[in-house]
């Protein structure tokens, strides 16, 4: 056990060093090389980034004081603004990203496990057809087509209609931004419903797997319920293939909040990124990209090591 | 034999027949869409902006600056389907290679190999898209290489797990008893073999590269302007979204329909080939 | 005898199929009888009936059951519950598969006991224990310790029959407890069910589909075929003296009464084919040796046994000789040549896997699986032809639509003449030959061993035969070379080896094989 977590750990640094090293040469050697457009940078910019990168010195040794900033936690500073580094714009969004990737996250593990046993439960009766329609929806239609659609149909339509008829002022779901609990709503909901899906067709799955396996013939011989039969041998057994895709769940769920936070107006990571793409800050660009991956990477690493404590037959190697 | 097999399975399925026929007409007007209206996606006309559909010959209506939308939801099916054609085979193909050579030399090339798709699929694929497009252009070329190079670990590590099944199989050792070298084992049982697994493998992968495309394009990272795929459509169209609904639900119900297609059928398959 | 259980014209059908037809069975307190019959005669199906658990659609049943006197086909499923475990127990065939992989050994065998005596895991474990004590399992706390997938397949089955045991049932059905286990625990587990009868007076229902084991455990025996009760009475007398087809069969198989190979020891002039030197064999993840050490030479034209339980390395040592996997130390000479350093190797050494379905390419025809070795390119289409035809007939495919078919339009039998045929076409010295009538049943084994006598007297071609059975070796070999845990123990002439064994686990099992038949 112990081994498998340093060898996935030294793994891990491994495909860090490998995203820090592609963005560097990203940064200095792809055509339109970055550090040769300077006529739109202030001056006073130019000088900053010509001092953090080491733009004066020897290519190798720029690598060398890139790869140092990166370990001490410095990714870099903005070549369009004087007063903005990669770091504060993550210390300002990243914690936005997050409260809104756990709400959803918590929405499609705790409603996808739910449904997904009530669907195995009641196979091929009414509630699992309408279970399953649910997860088509939410398995092949982009998340951010939904997002569009429930921002246009809930936050102008229904809201409106809700504020005209009482004639209030009060939004039920407010359009954009990131201000209060009815704020984040739609937004988490939207972004739920994809992994939402693949949980509630996962489990399903699983778990009607599972109640064919011959331990189940077992525990029904041994005169079990069907209701012990389910919770002592069945869910555990079965939830098994959702931890295992609990990393790349996580890391879609991240990805997806880009276009939702772009679609909400949400001050997020993806926000930044998406705008520093748009007004051409390729530092932060890069700066932004590398915090996303490693972050990626990082939840992949311990749900990963998380999975292989979990099951006792995850063969140790 | 797989792939009758599908062809039956998707047959017999009615869900499955009509995305296939969907699938098939939006294929076939987006080619010949010249033939059906008089418009261009590019030529602006500022006296028409904003029309609703149905009015006069605009079926889709007109977008901001008066273009067409029904020419250029065609012209931006041409693009969607495209790329998400092209980097999924491209992905497959390089799975199916990667995946059998490591499967078969095994040991500590296998070990190699493997750690080293292990890495590339924990690197999250759309921000190395994203890094790449910004840096390198975003022709329709640069989207489909990086998502291309970035997507293939799924497919190498099902087929290097085919490969290590079959490799075990008695019908694969019997062949190397025989003296059949490595490639033939390769070209001749494994991917025969195989073909059920690679079959649905592409059928799940066309939705997910041409999710990709639209993801990027609509946050306005993708397909540059003129040009316009449906993400882009969906982008431009997003700003107005409140006054002219039309401009971003027409475009987004397409990726989304198109979306479902792609799934049933895949599902079909997958099912009917128990991958 | 009291009657405990007794099943009157019971039937069943699933869908309009009658799966069994009207049943009469009746066993008696404290008694062992047991159900034989071939695969898919429907014993399963009688089992899993008895406790209402068949799973399918469109079930119907027909008949009664009694469980002392009392009626219990048509119970509902809560009054079941209570029967289910506590009256009647039931074991199966690969009792890993039937344990949840993610629980404690311990926690699940205790189970049956907590739901109905109604006493907590601490106390449970007690009771078991004493079960368990009796079992000779050491380490009885690690065990109960463990994950199922740390148990071999025995300790796994007597885990699950004390288990069944513990709330003292009246019947325990073992549905075939036996057949994925090798032979010494098959003999500790028939040891066992029988303990349960006489210490408890436990009846065991013994469902098997050999014959020699239900003569080893029970003195009644009950024949079941097609889903019918063919013959039924004293198993002595059903062995000796068969009336019904399926008896017969049974007991043909049981004796496996396969001509003798009468080849003359060719060993006149020592013509060393193989030599095997001092090999070993580790793979990687695993622990110890597959293979240590092992030596062995083949001569020209012998046909060598090579005998040992599930897992000793017998399989590893055969694709090892087939070239299939490299040995870790040691060197394998073909004419005092290294066989990896041989260019024309597939044209000396040829081997037939046990599982012939496995085999064939599935989307190979049969034509072009055996001319695979030859390599089709080189030879005219119409020449190709005539040998794969000629090849085909000499393994008595004489069909010519036989070449156009794939793998699953075949019967085992004839799959595995294929294999015979895509091997025999290389012209080779030795044929290695891993358990090949293995997954195959009664009539087609005979065939198929036949078969090989007469190629071996044709052409002259050696084999290495490896089998977890002696008997079998002892009717076709001229040596025979025993293999326990990864090391050739003993070896010798077939006589030798089987009249004066030297080591222990030879005698042994020799004793487990011929006892009782």
């Amino acid at each position: 056990m112990f081994r498998f977590i340093c060898r996935r750990l030294v793994l891990s640094l491994i495909t860090v060093w490998m995203v820090v090293t592609f963005t560097f040469l990203l940064m200095h050697h792809m055509p339109g090389e970055l550090f040769v457009v300077k006529k739109n940078v202030p001056p006073q910019v130019l000088e900053n980034i010509t001092q953090k990168y080491g733009l004066d010195r020897p290519k190798l040794e720029q690598y060398f004081i890139y790869l140092g900033n990166v370990v001490r936690g410095d990714l870099g500073i903005s070549m369009k603004y004087t007063n903005k580094s990669v770091n504060t714009i993550i210390s300002k969004a990243f914690p936005v990203s997050v409260d809104l990737g756990l709400r959803a996250l918590f929405i499609a593990l705790s409603m996808g496990i739910i449904l997904g046993i009530i669907a195995a439960l009641n196979k091929n009766k009414p509630l699992d057809d309408i279970t399953l329609f649910i997860s088509v929806i939410g398995v092949a239609v982009p998340g951010f087509v939904l997002g569009t659609l429930s921002q246009y149909l809930l936050c102008y339509k229904l809201t409106g209609f809700l504020s005209r008829v009482t004639g209030s002022s009060f939004r039920l779901f407010p359009v954009s931004g990131w201000k209060g609990f009815s704020y984040t709503l739609v937004p988490s909901a939207v972004l739920a419903f994809g992994a939402m899906a693949i949980i509630i067709r996962m489990m399903r799955s699983s778990l009607l797997d599972v109640l064919e396996l011959n331990y189940i013939v077992n525990a029904k011989v041994k005169g079990l319920s069907s209701r012990e039969i389910i919770t002592k041998h069945g869910i555990k057994n079965a939830l098994f293939p959702i931890v295992s895709v609990l990393g790349p769940l996580s890391v879609s769920i991240l990805l997806g909040s880009f276009a939702i936070e772009k679609i909400f107006s949400i001050p997020g990571l993806g926000h930044y990124l998406v705008t520093s793409v748009q007004e051409k800050d390729y530092t932060m660009v890069i700066g932004l990209s590398l915090f996303t991956s490693l972050i990626v990477i990082l939840v992949n690493t311990i749900t990963d090591i998380l999975y292989s404590i979990m099951d006792p037959r995850v063969q140790l190697k | 034999m797989f792939v009758s097999r599908a062809v039956k399975a998707i047959v017999q399925n009615r869900i499955a027949v009509t995305a296939l026929l969907f699938l098939g007409l939006v294929f076939i007007v987006s080619l010949i869409y010249p033939l059906l209206s008089e418009y261009n996606y590019y030529a602006h006309n500022l006296d028409n902006v904003f029309l609703p559909p149905f009015s006069g010959k605009h079926v889709f209506g007109t977008d901001n600056f008066g273009r067409d939308l029904f020419v250029r939801v065609c012209e931006g099916a041409k693009i969607s389907l495209k790329i998400g054609l092209a980097a999924a085979l491209i992905q497959t193909l390089i799975g199916i290679i990667y995946g059998c050579l490591s499967g078969v030399y095994g040991g500590i090339i296998d070990e190699i190999m493997m750690r080293i798709a292990d890495m590339f699929h924990s690197i999250p694929s759309l921000i190395i898209v994203i890094l790449l497009t910004t840096f390198m252009g975003r022709s329709e070329m640069t989207i489909i290489i990086a998502l291309s190079i970035t997507d293939w670990t799924g497919m190498a590590k099902i087929m290097r797990g085919q490969t290590l099944l079959l490799r075990e199989m008695e019908f694969v050792q019997s062949a190397k008893v025989l003296g059949v070298g490595n490639l033939r084992i390769i070209t001749k049982h494994i991917i025969p073999n195989s073909m059920g697994a690679i079959l649905v493998n592409v059928m799940l992968s066309i939705p997910a590269a041409i999710f990709a495309e639209a993801f990027l394009s609509f946050l306005g990272l993708g397909i540059e302007i003129p040009k316009a795929s449906w993400g882009t459509l969906a982008n431009e169209g997003f700003v107005y979204a409140s006054s002219y609904p039309w401009l971003v639900i027409i475009p987004l119900s397409f990726i989304a329909v198109i979306m479902i297609c792609f799934y049933v059928i895949g599902d079909t398959i997958k099912d009917a080939l128990g991958g | 005898m009291e009657k405990l259980l007794e099943l009157s014209d019971f039937s069943l059908y699933i869908k309009e199929n009658k799966i069994l037809d009207a049943i009469n069975l009746c066993i008696g307190r404290g008694e062992i009888v047991s159900v034989v019959g071939e695969s898919g005669s429907g014993k399963t199906m009688l089992a899993k009936s008895i406790l209402n658990i068949v799973k399918a659609k469109h079930i119907r049943r027909e008949g009664r059951i009694l469980l002392e006197g009392k009626s219990i086909e048509d119970l509902p499923d809560e009054q079941m519950l209570k029967i289910r475990g506590k009256s009647i127990g039931m074991i199966f065939q690969e009792p890993l598969s039937y344990m949840n992989p993610t629980m404690k050994v311990g926690k699940q065998l205790t189970e049956p006991l907590i739901k109905h005596c109604g006493i907590n895991y601490r106390e449970a474990v007690e009771k078991l224990k004493l079960l368990l004590d009796r079992l000779k399992i050491d380490h009885l706390k690690e065990y109960l310790n463990k994950y199922p997938h740390e148990l071999s397949g025995g300790m796994a089955q007597r885990g699950m029959i004390s288990s069944t045991a513990s709330c003292l049932p009246k019947i325990i059905i073992a549905d075939e407890p036996t057949s994925s286990l090798d032979l010494i625990a098959q003999k500790s587990i028939i040891e066992l069910l029988k303990s349960m009868t006489c210490d408890f007076g436990i009846s065991v229902i013994f469902i098997t589909h050999d014959l020699s084991l239900a003569d080893k455990i029970s003195e009644r025996v009950i024949v079941l075929s097609k889903g019918r009760i063919v013959e039924e009475g004293k198993t002595k007398e059903v062995f000796i003296n068969p009336k019904s087809e399926a008896a017969a069969r049974l007991t043909a198989s049981a004796l496996r009464k396969v001509g003798n190979f009468n080849t003359k020891k060719t060993n006149a002039e020592k013509d060393i084919l193989i030599r095997i030197e001092a090999v070993d064999k580790h793979f990687p993840n695993k622990t110890s040796n597959v293979l240590t050490d092992v030596s062995l030479e083949i001569y020209k034209g012998e046909t060598v046994g090579l005998v040992g339980e599930s897992g000793c390395g017998k399989s590893t040592f055969a694709r090892l000789i087939a070239r299939i996997i490299k040995p870790s130390a040691g060197k394998i000479l073909y004419r005092n040549e290294d066989i990896f350093k041989s260019a024309n190797y597939p044209q000396k050494v040829q081997m037939i896997f046990q599982n012939p379905f496995f085999s064939l390419d599935p989307q190979m025809k049969v034509e072009n699986i055996v001319i695979e070795g030859v390599g089709r390119k080189y030879l005219p289409k119409k020449e190709a032809l005539e040998r794969v035809k000629h090849y085909l007939e000499m393994v008595g495919l004489e069909d010519d639509e036989i070449s156009t078919r794939y793998s699953y339009q075949l019967s085992g039998g004839q799959c595995q003449r294929v294999s015979i045929a895509r091997a025999l076409i290389m012209n080779p010295e030795l044929i290695v030959l891993d358990e090949p009538t293995s997954c195959l049943d009664t009539v087609s084994q005979a065939q198929i061993l036949e078969l090989f006598k007469r190629l071996k007297a044709e052409n002259k071609v050696g084999y290495l035969f490896i089998s977890h059975d002696i008997r079998l070796l002892a009717h076709i070999c001229d040596r025979i070379a025993v293999m326990y845990k990864g090391t050739i123990i003993e070896t010798g002439s077939c006589e030798d080896v089987l009249v004066r064994p030297v080591h222990p686990y030879t005698k042994q099992l020799i004793s487990v094989c011929y006892n009782g038949t």
